[in-house]
């Protein structure tokens, strides 16, 4: 390993260190507010690496990572979706909470460092490294509370399904391995395959796609979004979904031209599938974060659209459309899950997540409702927010790639989606019905939900920012 | 650079109305008043030098920009809007009891929205538009309509907002098929209408826009959303949404469909007039039935536009004159006689006609300037629905005489549902004491009078202004077909 290759590491070095501090902290003195600076200023000092050396080409750390752009962008994305979780921890857990406090940080820098290292994995081994690290530390988090019992039921729901969709995930990678002899992901799928190799992939396929939620292996996801605290959720639906699809994306950019076909036909089912069965399922919600779970179903297929295309042509609109897609998937989720945080306790029960409970949000708490509801338009795909572009560049994928079937789930899935997202949007507007709590102070938090609230709507009016700029941040053509 | 400030302006007066209601109770009202004759004045600024343009760059990856056009069908149109956001202004001076300010936020919201769409001439900003005025408007329904207000919000957001879909689409196949053929993504309408595109292709793209269109016009089979939306939206958004929204639909039609797609619009043809001549009488039809005033007027919006539809495709130079006379008459009439309804509602809290009637001995100015405007609607000569009418048919029944000629029963229906919804309301025994007119009142009331009186003896003014739109679509058609015009 050189110096140099040291130094690029320093993403996940600094979340290391970040780790062990807190761990001494934790031994020395316990203090959540010390515990969640030092959570928030590594993943600060991450995001400022990654920012100020971002890639413009692939130079690989060690046989087993790369240092590249899209997985960076990725990477980005994911710190954004920490920082949101440890910055709102803060809040939601309260001062006085029955649980500790430091672990929580712990786990969620150790999961954010699974994520990372995911991205930039090259290699069989980082892949699992990554994937293991992030699940099994998410896992902790989804039964934080170990009062509730829908969060327990749901943590062992994940423990068990994950394992098994990991050992798919392996099987898989053992199949190729004794295919083609490799371990590297571009060199296993470069050589010829054989039905040996073509089963290995498609279950690994499956591997990633449990991650994913898509159908048919999108079962877990309703319950464990459910009984989870409302903010582990928020890191289950945007760390591991951003995280998770960059390896997907990465995968299926060096399928070998032979498989194409097959996969192309079983990832439109997929796709078709999940925008279909997750927004109808959706349809009869109350709860928004049971909701939000279906939702998370069809918004994957959507931006599964985009990788199906991905083997056609057309690589960098692609590339483009899927990150587009899945930064504003995040922004909604973020402010979502960040505005229910708000009005929830972690000690509490359950989390105030029912609609009927939030009705007539918007006359008590304007700002809140506001924000909340600009994300779910968001999340409906309504011109002058984010997800329109996003929205936009799928759309325009589709077309252009005459993927009709496709873009026809993607119509049918849309027009049911806004029924569902009207219905909470409608609710947040009806007469008041009881007195919502909200949880006070703690402005940096609500400072940075501004700021995220703030780029839904600016990405969306002005999609040039990050939209013109997404072909050389992604080196791409 | 002026030209852009029409869309911030209202927008940025809404906020100021928005905080200074929260200050002063009532002068809300105010500021959007004095905030839309200010913007009335940017528009004929901006109309002084004749047409203007504006393009900046906006959106690189996809060559879409932030390009306006205001030439005179855009003008027409915009000052309509701007003077019937006056009027909902004035009508719901005192309606409006709860969260005002947040009322009034939302009425500057729609009218920037709408404004937007007449300017666009880039087609995704003409798609951003047309979804953002659905926004607003669906929360002046759903916050401050009526009785079964949320079911009306949420099937016309639905309605609009599914029919949209297949525009976009509609739109980015038309933006690819330039790329194929230039090798770059355009927006733009001027340059998309330079595209050769096969029969087949032209004929589905044609039919993506129209059905959005259809939607917001609306036309039979696509219209139930509108009796509901009109019925329970407030005052002021039924003013709004029968005044000027439904106008976008027909503006759509003749800035995008025909000059686009001029030969699959004329094999579409038939299929459109029918649907036009249906919607005119199924409209007058149901409009006789109604026994509630707002819904009697909704569904003569149908009826009228359906006259829109019919003079549109059939591509005459007297029936396009017709349906442009017809925007406007119609956004008049129609406004005013929903914010007739909304001052009866106001005073008896009902729309019920059976707790009508009689009234003309209580409210005789109410009753006389409600005549007028029924009378008005039904196409009495010096009107100005009389002239759009007349010109719809004559130039209709060229071209289509059969569906013409079944049309033209519509005016006798329209006679029909007019006087029966005089005579329930302000004739007969009276049922329902109401305070006359007031000054406020009387004052907007006489003015609408005034308008379809002196659009009624002077329709060539909207002609003249636009007649370049006009000779511009002959010559596209006029190239289809292979014969001059």
């Amino acid at each position: 390993m050189t110096l140099r290759e040291l130094y690029l590491l320093s993403p996940v070095i600094i979340l290391g260190l970040g780790t062990i501090i807190l761990m001494l902290q934790a031994a020395w003195k316990r203090q959540p507010w010390l515990a969640q600076s030092i959570t928030v200023l590594t993943l600060m000092a991450t995001t400022a690496f990654l920012i100020f050396e971002f890639p413009q080409s692939t130079t690989p750390i060690t046989l087993l990572f790369e240092y590249e752009p899209i997985g960076s962008f990725f990477a980005l994305l994911v710190l954004m979706a920490s920082l949101s979780v440890a910055l709102l921890q803060g809040a939601y857990m309260g001062p006085n909470s029955a649980e500790v406090a430091e672990e929580f940080y712990l786990l969620l820098l150790l999961s954010s460092m699974g994520a990372l290292l995911l991205v930039m994995a090259q290699h069989v081994a980082g892949v699992i490294l990554g994937v293991e690290l992030m699940s099994l530390s998410m896992l902790a988090m989804l039964a934080y509370n170990r009062e509730r019992k829908l969060a327990l039921e749901g943590a062992i729901k994940y423990l068990l399904l994950s394992g098994t969709s990991t050992s798919m995930l392996l099987f898989g990678f053992a199949l190729l391995y004794a295919a083609s002899g490799e371990l590297n992901l571009t060199l296993m799928l470069a050589a010829d395959m054989t039905p040996m190799s073509e089963a290995g992939f498609v279950l690994v396929l499956i591997g990633l796609a449990f991650k994913l939620s898509l159908f048919p292996l999108h079962f877990w996801t309703p319950d464990v979004y459910q009984g989870a605290p409302v903010n582990s959720t928020l890191l289950l639906t945007s760390v591991s979904k951003a995280a998770v699809f960059a390896v997907l994306l990465k995968l299926l950019l060096v399928i070998p031209e032979a498989f194409e076909a097959d996969i192309t036909r079983m990832l439109s089912w997929m796709a078709i599938a999940s925008m279909l069965l997750g927004n109808w399922l959706a349809l009869r919600q109350k709860s928004i974060k049971r909701l939000m779970a279906y939702s998370a179903i069809a918004h994957m297929g959507y931006v599964l659209v985009a990788g199906v295309i991905a083997l056609g042509i057309d690589h960098s609109l692609v590339l483009e459309g899927a990150s587009y897609y899945l930064l504003a998937y995040l922004i909604a989720s973020i402010i979502i899950f960040a505005v229910i945080t708000y009005m929830s306790q972690l000690d509490a029960q359950e989390d105030l997540d029912e609609l009927p409970k939030l009705q007539g949000m918007f006359w008590q708490h304007p700002w809140l409702a506001t924000i909340m509801a600009l994300a779910f338009l968001s999340l409906a795909g309504m011109p002058i927010t984010v997800g329109f572009i996003g929205k936009f560049y799928l759309l325009t994928l589709a077309v252009k790639l005459s993927a009709w079937w496709l873009l026809s789930a993607m119509l049918v899935g849309s027009a049911v989606g806004l029924y569902y997202y009207l219905r909470v949007v409608f609710a947040l507007f009806s007469p008041q019905q009881g007195a919502i709590p909200q949880v006070a102070g703690y402005s940096v938090s609500k400072v940075w939900t501004g700021l995220i609230a703030l780029s839904l709507i600016l990405l969306g009016v002005l999609p040039g920012i990050i939209g013109d700029q997404l072909k050389t941040i992604l080196s791409i053509g | 650079m002026a030209l852009s400030f029409l869309i911030w302006l209202p927008l940025i007066v809404g906020g100021l109305a928005w905080i200074m209601e929260r200050q002063v109770k009532g002068s809300g009202n105010w500021v959007n008043l004095f905030g839309l004759f200010a913007v009335l004045i940017v528009v004929f600024y901006c109309w002084s030098n004749g047409m203007s343009e504006l393009s900046w760059n906006w959106f690189t990856r996809f060559n879409i920009h932030f390009a306006l056009l205001l030439d005179g069908l855009a003008l027409i149109l915009i000052v309509l809007t701007l003077l019937l956001a006056m009027l909902a202004v004035l009508v719901s001076w005192q309606d409006i009891q709860q969260n005002a300010g947040f009322f009034h936020f939302n009425l500057m919201f729609s009218v920037a929205g709408i404004v937007g769409v007449f300017l666009a001439d880039d087609l995704f900003l003409f798609f951003l538009f047309w979804e953002v005025m659905l926004l607003p408007m669906t929360a002046l329904i759903l916050v401050w309509g009526h009785e079964n207000r949320r079911y009306a919000a949420i099937k016309f957001f639905i309605f609009t907002q599914v029919s949209s879909l297949l525009m976009l689409v509609a739109i980015i196949a038309l933006a690819i098929l330039h790329q194929q053929q230039t090798g770059e993504l355009s927006f733009r309408l001027a340059e998309l209408q330079q595209l050769t595109l096969s029969p087949s292709t032209a004929y589905w793209l044609m039919l993506g826009f129209f059905i959005a269109f259809a939607v917001k016009l609306p036309s039979v089979p696509l219209h139930t959303w509108l009796p509901d939306a009109h019925t329970q939206a407030p005052t002021a958004g039924s003013v709004l949404l029968a005044g000027v929204l439904l106008k976008t639909g027909a503006y759509g039609l003749i800035r995008i469909v025909l000059p686009l797609f001029p030969a699959a619009t004329i094999e579409f043809a038939p299929v459109a007039v029918t649907l036009g001549a249906i919607s005119i009488l199924y409209g007058a039809l149901m409009a006789f039935s109604q026994t509630d005033f707002k819904r009697l007027v909704a569904y003569s919006s149908i009826s009228h536009m359906g006259f829109v539809l019919l003079a549109l495709f059939s591509w005459h130079e007297l029936a396009i004159q017709g349906a442009i006379l017809t925007l406007v008459a119609h956004g008049i009439s129609s406004a005013a006689l929903f914010s007739m309804a909304g001052m009866i509602q106001h005073r008896i809290h009902s729309r019920e006609l059976g707790n009508m009637g009689g009234m003309w001995s209580s409210a005789p100015k109410m009753a006389t300037v409600t005549l007028v405007f029924v009378m008005a609607g039904i196409g009495m000569p010096g009107m100005a629905n009389f002239n759009g009418e007349l010109y719809s048919l004559l130039g209709s029944y060229q071209v289509f005489p059969v569906q013409t000629s079944f049309a033209a029963l519509g005016i006798i229906g329209s006679a029909i549902y007019g006087l029966h919804l005089f005579q329930n309301a302000f004739q007969g025994p009276a049922n329902a004491e109401v305070a006359d007119l007031n000054q406020r009142e009387l004052t907007f009331t006489v003015l609408l009078v005034v308008g379809l009186v002196y659009f009624g003896l002077q329709p060539h003014i909207l002609l003249d202004l636009t007649n370049a739109n006009l000779m511009e679509l002959l010559s596209v058609a006029a190239k289809v077909k292979g014969v001059s015009p």
